[in-house]
């Protein structure tokens, strides 16, 4: 059933989504809230610029202006983004620096997904990912958050929420 | 309730990431998924840089802005990094409508705004209301056929399961705040960096937060 071989791999995605959230909220308190989101950005632009050349160099026929099928511009992007993300990253815990990588995989993968197994698919299991990895992270207090404890009310919250998606995309 | 209050605010950014992906739709209709997504992100980079210049332009004199480790709490790199992403952003819209090449800033919003929020209510109650928004904003954009292709009415389930949808928020947001028993922990090892401080301060003030907790711990 490869049906559940995309929802499986959706999920993980949604899973990685809630994990992302918790490691910028981690660098937003250690740093601050533009600090956070810009440190993510940074590094999923570097890995978009790797995909670009990769494109290229694979496909051979990019939909954007002549510049950017030249490898250089792409390639300075790859430069400025690394090096920014090395000394951004000073003195704060260095695996933080890897959430760029989890959104550029949600943006790789979900136009390969998409027309594979359909948006609702797609759509319900990130979100069911999302939302139960959010509420494990909650309960845990990971990435130095307050702890938050998993109830009743919240999982009934979530089995609302979930059955809300269910309508909506189906 | 204000945890009602930043679950709100949580909604409206799930709807403008609707309207994000309404507009990347479009645009990878034209261009391309991979196109469209480099287009939103390299914006969401250059508008993230700009925002950092002018934090480190408002503190003249020590340069002080953004709270990096130096040298990044200094301008030029951030003024770099403006000039790269912004020739990178201008060769690649070029031929693109204004209103399908500014998605980017709207994620740039939803990530500063999230991360500011997150610390404030959690990942769950954040993605509930998010999730929420886009769904319920997807909606509606489907109903009225803004920015997608074929529109698809309201019908009772669609309209039920927005019900739902605020339902299940409502409880999220309402179902922890009496089961909060430990107060946020700065994360081991890294003190907060705050504005107007030195580098040898910074280490000072690491050491002594760091003999604090080990201190009470």
């Amino acid at each position: 059933m490869e049906q559940v071989g995309w929802a499986v791999l959706s999920m993980a995605i949604g899973l990685g989504t809630a994990v992302q959230i918790g490691m910028m909220a981690a660098v937003g308190r250690l740093r601050g809230p533009i600090e956070g989101a810009y440190l993510s950005t940074v590094v999923t632009t570097g890995g978009s610029a790797v995909a670009l050349l990769v494109m290229q160099a694979g496909v051979g026929s990019l939909e954007l202006p002549g510049p950017l099928r030249d490898p250089w511009l792409p390639l300075a992007i790859v430069a400025v983004s690394t090096m920014t993300t090395v000394a951004g990253m000073r003195g704060i815990p260095w695996y933080l620096g890897t959430m760029g990588f989890i959104g550029l995989s949600f943006m790789l993968l979900a136009p390969i997904i998409i027309p594979e197994a359909g948006v609702a698919l797609f759509v319900a299991a990130t979100t069911a990912g999302s939302l139960a990895g959010g509420l494990v992270l909650d309960h845990r207090g990971t990435f130095g958050s307050e702890v938050r404890l998993f109830n009743g009310q919240r999982l009934v919250g979530i089995a609302l929420l979930m059955s809300g998606v269910a309508l909506i995309a189906a | 309730m204000h945890l009602f209050v930043y679950a709100l605010i949580s909604v409206g950014l799930g709807i403008g990431l609707a309207i994000q992906v309404a507009l990347l739709g479009t645009l990878g209709d034209e261009l391309g998924p991979t196109e469209a997504a480099w287009i939103s992100i390299i914006l969401t980079t250059l508008g993230g840089a700009t925002l950092l210049v002018v934090v480190a332009a408002r503190f003249n004199g020590r340069f002080d802005g953004p709270r990096f480790r130096p040298p990044m709490n200094r301008v030029w790199p951030h003024a770099g990094m403006v000039a790269a992403c912004g020739v990178a952003y201008g060769l690649s819209v070029t031929d693109i409508a204004p209103h399908l090449a500014i998605p980017g800033l709207i994620g740039l919003t939803q990530m500063v705004v999230s991360t500011w929020l997150v610390p404030r209510t959690g990942v769950a109650l954040y993605l509930a209301a998010m999730t929420a928004g886009s769904l319920g904003g997807g909606v509606v954009l489907d109903h009225f056929g803004w920015l997608v292709a074929d529109a698809e009415r309201l019908d009772v389930a669609r309209v039920i399961g927005v019900l739902l949808l605020m339902a299940g928020v409502v409880l999220v947001s309402n179902g922890d705040g009496w089961q909060r028993v430990r107060q946020a922990r700065w994360w081991r090892g890294s003190a907060p960096v705050e504005r107007g401080e030195a580098a040898g301060e910074v280490e000072a003030e690491e050491t002594e937060a760091v003999a604090a907790e080990s201190g009470e711990g």
